[in-house]
């Protein structure tokens, strides 16, 4: 999986490519954790990229999502295609990540 | 580590009398079958979306009972939803009941005690052993609902399944689940599986509320 990151302002944005599937979510979640561990504070996870997520994906996210509350962080996630958003809903992860349109509207969110 | 169907039998099974609470086996089947399928979804070895369950991993997980149903979705020639999964493995109920009994039997959680009811029936209960997991497991989850943590992705399997077959009254007592009830809720739904097996159970409460209507007596 191909994950970009970039840090604008006091945000470091992480951009994944694809499927987050059972195949990819183990790099995802090292990725961003590994970001976390490192003491970013916030985090805006753009998905505009990403076409398809499963349930272990969503669990990469839980964890993840888990893991930035612990350490007293931020965590939203932007640019959700209409197939992962729905799948986000059904699920109710809407209601433990804060979800913004775009990468825009995350950095003012999480800001 | 205990597997799921484990766990939600140590939630089920009451202490003192070692009989099961509220046990009603058409439905506790399917509790048995969702907790087949999300241990080995924890366990990378399948993965779901809202439509299809998938192989991840067709390796033994070395648990048997797991890995003879992991087996039986690999041989599938054809990707199923999970509600099909659900179903299927609900039809090994029993079987998934008796070797997660016996494992909790042979980890020295449970103890067997024969009994006989009118000096013929031959009645077989459970009396616990040892109760610290399943204490552990009830403090785990009661702290989860009393705050706004995000769960763990185990905890949020345990939530589920003891949403959908009404045992939170029984871990919890009526009034805190009534209470925490949107917090369950919440914490439920971010199970797919889960979702999959409550989906099930409604339709076959439906199906039998259909039969009543049409049979009453």
């Amino acid at each position: 999986m191909n994950i970009e990151q970039t840090k604008i302002g006091e945000t470091r944005v992480i951009s994944p490519q694809g499927s987050l599937d059972a195949q990819t979510e183990k790099e995802f979640q090292e990725s961003v954790i590994g970001n976390i561990d490192g003491g970013e504070k916030s985090i805006l996870l753009d998905f505009s990229k990403v076409s398809y997520a499963s349930s272990a994906g969503l669990r990469a996210i839980l964890i993840i999502a888990k893991k930035q509350k612990e350490s007293g962080g931020k965590l939203g996630i932007c640019g959700l295609h209409d197939s992962v958003a729905d799948i986000f809903t059904v699920s109710g992860f809407d209601t433990i990540v804060d979800v913004y349109s775009d990468v825009s509207a995350g950095l003012q969110g999480l800001g | 580590m205990l597997t799921f169907a484990e766990e939600i039998l140590l939630l089920f099974l009451d202490d003192d009398t070692g009989k099961f609470e509220n046990m009603y086996y058409e439905e506790f089947k399917y509790a048995l079958a969702g907790a087949v399928l999300m241990d080995l979804a924890l366990r990378s070895k399948i993965d779901t979306d809202l439509e299809k369950l998938t192989i991840v991993d067709s390796s033994p997980t070395g648990e048997e009972i797991l890995d003879a149903f992991l087996s039986m979705i690999s041989e599938s020639d054809e990707d199923k939803n999970p509600f099909y999964w659900v179903s299927e493995i609900a039809k090994s109920g029993a079987e998934i009941r008796d070797k997660a009994l016996e494992s909790l039997v042979s980890r020295g959680i449970l103890r067997v005690e024969e009994k006989k009811i009118l000096w013929v029936i031959d009645v077989r209960r459970y009396p616990t052993v040892d109760d610290t997991q399943e204490k552990e497991v009830r403090r785990r989850i009661t702290e989860l609902l009393n705050s706004d943590d995000i769960p763990s992705p185990h905890d949020v399997v345990l939530v589920s399944l003891a949403d959908t077959f009404d045992l939170f009254p029984h871990i919890i007592g009526e009034y805190e689940t009534k209470k925490l009830a949107p917090r369950i809720d919440q914490i439920s739904r971010l199970d797919l599986i889960g979702q999959s097996v409550s989906h099930v159970l409604k339709r076959l409460r439906e199906i039998k509320a259909d039969a009543y209507v049409l049979h009453p007596y």
